[in-house]
């Protein structure tokens, strides 16, 4: 605290006033950072640990920053090193792999295709005020990384992909591939939700071979 | 009019809709749509889609707590 000096002349030091304009930063930000955070690590302990990381390390480098450069970017860049240092360093975290093949996974065509949906008269919309109602969080958590970063950079966050790029220190065309892998995986989960929750009584949306007798209002006679 | 098919306009569906194909692209992009009504449909299932999930999944607010724990910690003398 021995930098703040208040002397009628000069109410701060340029420390303190450093210091105020990260503060600024810090309440703008916090709370975005904080949901990515959440997101990103997919528990409050680890997200809480995550944003602390990254203040601490944003005010050590505070000095180099620019005013009037894109502070946010800023930020997330230096949240994205910390957590995939974090991630790197633990052990117990098992790293994911992608051994799903969500290719060419369309959630569009899935409802287009399905004889339920298509018996509920618009299967775009059921499908879309199901998703309403799905746990979407707990879907994009489960998008494996790299993928998940890069949606959650875009989609949630809404950087352009030449910001994400310089985020994660990456070609443009590589976030391209991640996102579009990403969303696929969300998709694929998303889908899998709506065919739990079903769209009548939770029945008759199984997609099995066989199973596809009887509507799922009608019962067995 | 257009020069894409079906698929074409799936692959560059989502830069598009992220605002990231550039003017001529999106023209095409747009006389495609205009003419094929599965790909309009799409692409407007796709726009809605990424709204809802950005509703579902932002809005968090950081604890309190921690809000005030990063105070103290900026106190602290580097």
């Amino acid at each position: 605290m021995g930098a703040i000096s208040v002397t009628p002349d000069h109410p701060m030091t340029v420390e303190a006033e450093d210091r105020a304009r990260f503060e600024a930063l810090v309440s703008e930000h916090l709370d975005s950072l904080y949901g990515s955070a959440l997101r990103l690590t997919r528990n409050r302990a680890a997200a809480e640990d995550l944003i602390q990381d990254t203040f601490l390390k944003a005010w050590r480098s505070f000095h180099t920053f620019q005013a009037g450069t894109n502070a946010r970017a800023w930020l997330y860049k230096i949240l994205m090193n910390a957590y995939i240092d974090s991630y790197r360093r633990s052990s117990r975290e098992p790293e994911m792999v992608d051994h799903e093949d969500v290719g060419d996974f369309y959630l569009y065509a899935k409802a287009q295709e399905s004889d339920q949906y298509r018996r509920a008269g618009d299967p775009e919309e059921v499908l879309l005020s199901q998703i309403m109602d799905a746990d979407v969080k707990s879907a994009l958590e489960q998008v494996p990384e790299p993928f998940r970063a890069a949606v959650i950079l875009a989609d949630l966050e809404e950087f352009s992909y030449r910001e994400i790029a310089e985020i994660l220190g990456i070609p443009i065309g590589t976030v391209m591939s991640r996102l579009y892998r990403g969303r696929r995986h969300l998709q694929k989960l998303l889908w899998d939700y709506a065919k739990r929750a079903g769209y009548v009584n939770g029945k008759g949306t199984e997609d099995k071979g066989g199973a596809k007798t009887g509507s799922p209002t009608k019962g067995t006679s | 009019m257009s020069d894409f098919d079906c698929n074409q306009l799936l692959e560059r569906l989502w830069a598009y809709l992220d605002g990231e194909a550039d003017e001529s692209l999106c023209s095409e992009l747009q006389a495609h749509i205009a003419d094929c009504l599965p790909c309009r449909q799409h692409a407007a299932f796709e726009r809605r889609l990424k709204i809802i999930i950005q509703y579902k999944c932002r809005g968090e607010r950081a604890p309190e707590p921690l809000r005030i724990e990063l105070v103290r910690l900026l106190q602290k003398p580097s």
